[in-house]
């Protein structure tokens, strides 16, 4: 028994979502103000390099030592 | 391992992330409610003092709540811009102004400084002559400034002579010997000598 199905539709929401976080990611990294995207309890999910910049804090560091532009640490 | 020495190890995880705000006084609970309540919040000013900054620094944030479906929310996105720069030219303006209005406050003349369409500084010596409020209203367009015959369509004040006028063009010192000022307040003619510097 062979099964077909058409996931044409599936693999077109799927390239057109790629294309969509390409777009996001692109915006998101050649900003020129510091973005910085945090979940609901206030963790860190994504920074920019111009908030890298701001702060002359590597991006490695958000995730480990709690850095923020106030606090410098 | 057991599940619960995991779920420890996540959200030990978790808080060594979290980020550490030093925001100004009153703005911790304004942030600590988009958290909570969603909606945006914007600090026009914060001073950050850090050894590598070399100096303080300045930032402006935005906070903007995502909401899920449910309507409670998700993500939090913080957009910080560097507004250093316009501080410190800020503070520099402040400084020149300051400056500038000391020089001619202090001047043993009588002076007039009057950028086109700005606010004029007139000194309380020439206020008293030409009998004006020295606080008087910035000058418009178009405007004579009272007790000197300039124009303020770019051209040079009228009678100064064809020297004077190119003088004034290539926006050089000029030199008024003598100028006769009518006013009734006056209670009669006086006379003015004037020095004009671009």
């Amino acid at each position: 028994m062979i099964v077909t199905q058409d996931i044409t539709a599936r693999r077109r929401a799927e390239q057109e979502l790629k294309d969509s976080e390409e777009r996001f990611r692109s915006l998101f990294e050649q900003a020129t103000e510091g973005i910085l995207l945090t979940d609901e309890g206030g963790i860190v999910l994504a920074v920019n390099q111009a908030m890298e910049n701001i702060c002359g804090v590597p991006r490695s560091r958000w995730w480990a030592g709690q850095p923020s532009i106030s606090s410098g640490s | 391992m057991s599940d619960e020495e995991v779920r420890r190890d996540e959200r030990s995880a978790r808080s060594s992330r979290s980020t550490r705000r030093q925001l100004p006084r009153g703005m911790g609970a304004q942030v600590a409610k988009i958290y909570v309540a969603g909606g945006t919040l914007f600090i026009p000013e914060l001073r950050v003092t850090k050894a590598a900054f070399e100096g303080d620094r300045y930032f402006a944030q935005h906070f903007y709540a995502l909401m899920n479906a449910a309507g409670a929310v998700e993500r939090v996105v913080i957009v910080t811009q560097d507004i250093t720069e316009r501080k410190r030219t800020e503070q520099q303006l402040r400084e020149s102004e300051s400056l500038s209005r000391t020089v001619i406050e202090q001047s043993p003349w009588a002076s007039r400084s009057a950028p086109p369409r700005a606010a004029a500084v007139l000194q309380p010596d020439l206020a008293a002559a030409v009998g004006q409020d020295r606080r008087g209203s910035p000058p418009r367009p178009g405007e004579r400034p009272a007790g000197a015959d300039v124009r303020r369509d770019g051209r040079p004040p009228r009678g100064v002579g064809a020297a004077g006028a190119e003088g004034l063009r290539r926006g050089r010192f000029f030199y008024i010997p003598e100028l006769r000022v009518a006013k009734p307040a006056f209670g009669g003619d006086r006379y003015f000598a004037q020095h004009f510097y671009a």
